[in-house]
Formats: structure tokens, sequence, C-alpha cells
């Protein structure tokens, strides 16, 4: 799994950040951010400039290929900001340290989403804010197929193209709040709350 | 809710309206360029059949070629996910009038992709604004 994605690191920013098209939609989404944040999968750092300066930030990666990376645009983050090699299925930190969790087209990659989506769970505070965007299965037949379709040869490189990422998210136990499109019903930002009292989603 | 000033709604305006623009052109030119092609086959004088499957497959690496170079302005998904429904509907139309016995030239079959382009981006389109609406009447700003 890491020397995929060490692989990839080489080509990132040039095939898939599409930062020019997404990048406001991720400053939009990313400025709801508040308090001790977890970026999950921050890649070669392409996003961090989406982020308001000041937070308090982690940003966890597999691989160390991409954090090399990100080191170089870490440097410009004006807050605090730590780069730690980590397994999205399996985080190195304490139960409820993070007030906000971002993810961005990170669980298309994850080999196991919903676990994926439990550690973030477990590592929120109670109440505390889950910002994701994430690429998911269009509900579309037609575009659902050519999504399908896709995943046959982009899983090769790590990425399913076909998750039901907002069914995960719910039974990791969330309340989705808000689901804006970014690109017809395939790319989304998605707002979600771990309950206040522990688990409990919609 | 943040509020915003008219200057960033009128430079998001120029944007989506430069992107509409952007997303149009590629269609356009991935429906006649696939078109093209699957006519070029269609001209060897192979089996009926062999020259269609041909011509849809180098059409769909037309497409994905196409796809993969204009990624970092327009997007990956945003650009991919389009240009395959064109790229497959496209080298049909050709094909559809081979079967029916119309001899179409170059031109007009890259037309006519043109056209399956133009389709497809404004089915994106009336698609795209659906969703917006429908996750807008779900989860409606707290």
């Amino acid at each position: 799994m890491t020397t995929v994605w060490d692989l990839r690191a080489k080509l990132y920013d040039l095939c898939e950040a599409s930062d020019l098209r997404r990048g406001p939609h991720k400053a939009e989404l990313f400025g709801d951010a508040q308090g001790r944040v977890l970026l999950v999968a921050v890649g070669t750092g392409v996003d961090l400039r989406h982020f308001p300066p000041g937070l308090d930030l982690a940003a966890v990666d597999i691989s160390e290929e991409m954090l090399r990376k990100a080191r170089a645009r870490a440097r410009l983050y004006r807050g605090r900001l730590t780069l730690v090699r980590a397994d999205a299925l399996n985080l190195c930190f304490a139960d409820s340290s993070f007030d906000t969790v971002v993810t961005s087209c990170t669980m298309c990659s994850v080999p196991d989403p919903l676990r994926a989506l439990r550690e973030i769970h477990r590592v929120l505070r109670p109440g505390g804010l889950l910002l994701m965007f994430e690429h998911v299965r269009s509900r579309n037949p037609l575009l659902g197929l050519v999504l399908d379709a896709m995943t046959l040869y982009t899983r090769r490189g790590g990425t399913e193209m076909n998750r039901d990422t907002l069914g995960s998210v719910r039974a990791a136990g969330f309340r989705v709040t808000r689901v804006e499109s970014v690109f017809l019903d395939i790319i989304l930002s998605v707002h979600a709350l771990k309950a206040a009292g522990g688990r409990g989603g919609d | 809710m943040r509020q915003e000033t008219d200057r960033a709604r009128t430079g998001r305006c120029l944007r989506a309206s430069l992107f509409c623009l952007g997303d149009c052109a590629f269609l356009l030119l991935v429906g006649a360029a696939s078109a093209a092609v699957t006519h070029l086959f269609h001209q060897t004088g192979w089996n009926f059949l062999l020259a269609a499957l041909a011509g849809m497959a180098a059409a769909m690496l037309v497409q994905a070629a196409a796809a993969f170079a204009v990624a970092p302005v327009l997007g990956s998904i945003e650009s991919s996910v389009p240009s395959t429904l064109v790229a497959m509907a496209s080298p049909m139309t050709v094909c559809m009038l081979g079967l029916a016995g119309a001899h179409v030239g170059p031109w007009r079959s890259s037309a006519l992709g043109a056209a399956a382009g133009a389709g497809v981006f404004l089915l994106v389109r009336a698609y795209g604004l659906m969703c917006r609406r429908a996750l807008c009447r779900s989860y409606a700003r707290g």
C-alpha cells in the first residue's frame, strides 16, 4: 500500500490535485475548521494553503514520499503544523483528542473506509466536527455505471471511484448536517458531527 | 456564516462561467475527435462489427488521453466522467448511421460527434442543477 502511494506522489500534483477548480470549494469547507485539527491523508500538502491561519494542525499520511513533498508546503503554513506518518486505519492519537477532523479525497483510497471513519470517530471529541471533501458513486444509474467502469482501472492505482462514503459516515456514528455539491452528486463537501454524548448517527 | 463581498461573488461567477465554457469546449472536442476516429475505422473496409468495436476502443483511448491532458485545469473527475459518456455516445451515432446505410463523410461525422458532446454537456449541466437543488432541500444550512 505504501509503495503505491510513494510512486503516485511523483505525479500527484500534476494529475490528481485539480486544485485550480476545487481549491475555492476546499477553502470554503476547511474555513470551518477550528481548535485542534487533524487532516487525514495530507498527500503532497496541496490542501494546506486552504486552511485558515492560526490553527493547531496535525496532518498524517501513510506515504513517506508524500510527507517529504508536504514538508516544503508545511513551512508556508501560518500556524502550528505537525506532519506525522500514520495509517488512517490505525491513528496514533488518543481518544477525543481533536476538535475537527478533515479529509480530502481520502475515503476513495483507504482499504476499509468504515474502519477509517471509526478511527476518526474515536479521535474526535464528542460534539466535534468532521469536514470531508470526497468523491463518491453517483446515484444516477448511468453515471454510477461510468464510475464502476472507471474503478476497474483506477483500483490498480489505489483509488475506488464508486464508494458510498455518506453511508459509511453514518454507519460510523456521525450525524451528517450538511452536504453540498461540488460536481454533480459525485464530488461532495460534507459537514458531519460526532454526537455530544458519544455515538449517534442520524 | 461568512458574508460574501460583491467582488468575491463576481470572481466566483466569472470562474464558474470560464469552467462552464471550458467543459463545453472540451466535450465538443472529445465528441468530434471520437466520432472522427470511429469514422476512420469504418473506412478501413473491415467487417462492420470489427470496425465498430475497434473504432469505439480507439475513441475511448482518445477520450482518456484528452481527459488526462486537461485534468490539471478542468479537474480529473470533472473532465473524465462526462467525456466517457461522450466517447460512448459519439461513436455509437456514427456506427448506427453506418448500419442504417447512410454514408457520412469525415466532417459530418465530426459535427455529429460534436453535437453528441453538446448534448451530454447540457444533460450534465441539468443534472448538476438538480443535484444542487436536491442537496439544498435535504440539508438546509443551519
